[in-house]
């Protein structure tokens, strides 16, 4: 271990940390209501209210890169199902809090959960 | 080292590359976020950096990249690791060059692992046209932190070795 390894590990670790911390402080903001969002190649697919009384929905979702079940129940939102090849998207569990993402990269597929009202301006959505 | 031995040593190189990356894909790693993982192959990238010079390594990486894809990737996986791959060879090859006495081979096998993850991450997020995806970067930062210590450690064990062979020269 010389200096530079020292600067090194450091300054990473207070990037990250920061920017983690920065990240759960904007995703634990109270909004009036959720949504998620569907996106498919970078086009919105589907939007869909979130709450914690919502009726159990399934949406299957079927493109030429490949098919993935999306199950949502409560307000939470996760991936029941796809056939790629690593499954991360279904190991990345179920998600709940405004900010978070799943992401399916073999079908370009993302989810995201966002909020709107309340809080002043809208700064999740871009 | 002639040029026989250097072709040797490289296809040695990216034989032992490939092997690490099939065994990574058999260990299994607690789920953190997605696409965290070891990175044993980077091991074979600081010791050919170490070893060979910068158009060498890119050869090593470079054909790592074809044949692990063709043994277990897709196509998409393919320009995943062919960016992260890039990126984190260009910064270890510029931290080796301009950190000289200050930097060690951990130091330049963390800057390895950290920038193969923006790699990836950017290439991800330009694939699925979402930037939010970077919300995953300071969870794998931190992963790469604690594997690029791993990797950095155990290259310099491996260096040791390679340093008694006659025609290496480490630098």
């Amino acid at each position: 271990m010389k200096k530079f390894d020292i600067i090194i590990i450091l300054s990473l670790v207070l990037i990250s940390t920061t920017s983690l911390a920065l990240h759960i402080l904007s995703s634990n903001k109270k909004y009036e209501n959720k949504y998620a969002e569907i996106y498919i190649q970078g086009v919105l697919y589907k939007r869909i209210p979130l709450s914690k009384n919502m009726e159990e929905i399934t949406i299957p979702i079927k493109t030429k890169l490949g098919r993935n079940v999306i199950h949502i129940s409560g307000g939470k939102i996760n991936m029941a199902d796809a056939d790629c090849h690593d499954k991360i998207c279904v190991k990345s569990g179920t998600i709940d809090k405004i900010g978070q993402t799943i992401v399916c990269l073999p079908h370009r597929i993302v989810i995201e959960i966002k909020g709107k009202g309340k809080a002043e301006t809208d700064d999740i959505s871009y | 080292m002639t040029k026989t031995q250097k072709m040797i040593f490289i296809s040695i190189l990216v034989a032992q590359s490939l092997v690490l990356y099939i065994i990574e894909t058999m260990i299994p790693v607690p789920f953190i976020t997605p696409g965290a993982k070891l990175g044993l192959a980077n091991i074979i990238t600081v010791i050919s950096l170490y070893s060979l010079n910068f158009f060498d390594t890119f050869f090593v990486i470079i054909l790592r990249i074809i044949l692990s894809t063709f043994l277990t990737g897709s196509l998409s996986s393919f320009f995943f690791s062919l960016s992260g791959g890039i990126l984190s060879l260009l910064v270890m090859f510029v931290l080796k060059k301009f950190g000289k006495e200050n930097v060690s081979i951990i130091g330049v096998s963390i800057m390895g692992s950290v920038s193969h993850n923006i790699g990836q991450i950017l290439v991800a997020s330009i694939t699925v046209q979402n930037i939010r995806i970077i919300a995953y970067l300071p969870v794998l930062m931190i992963a790469g932190i604690g594997t690029g210590i791993f990797v950095g450690i155990t290259s310099k064990f491996l260096l040791n070795y390679l340093k008694k062979i006659k025609f290496m020269n480490i630098n």
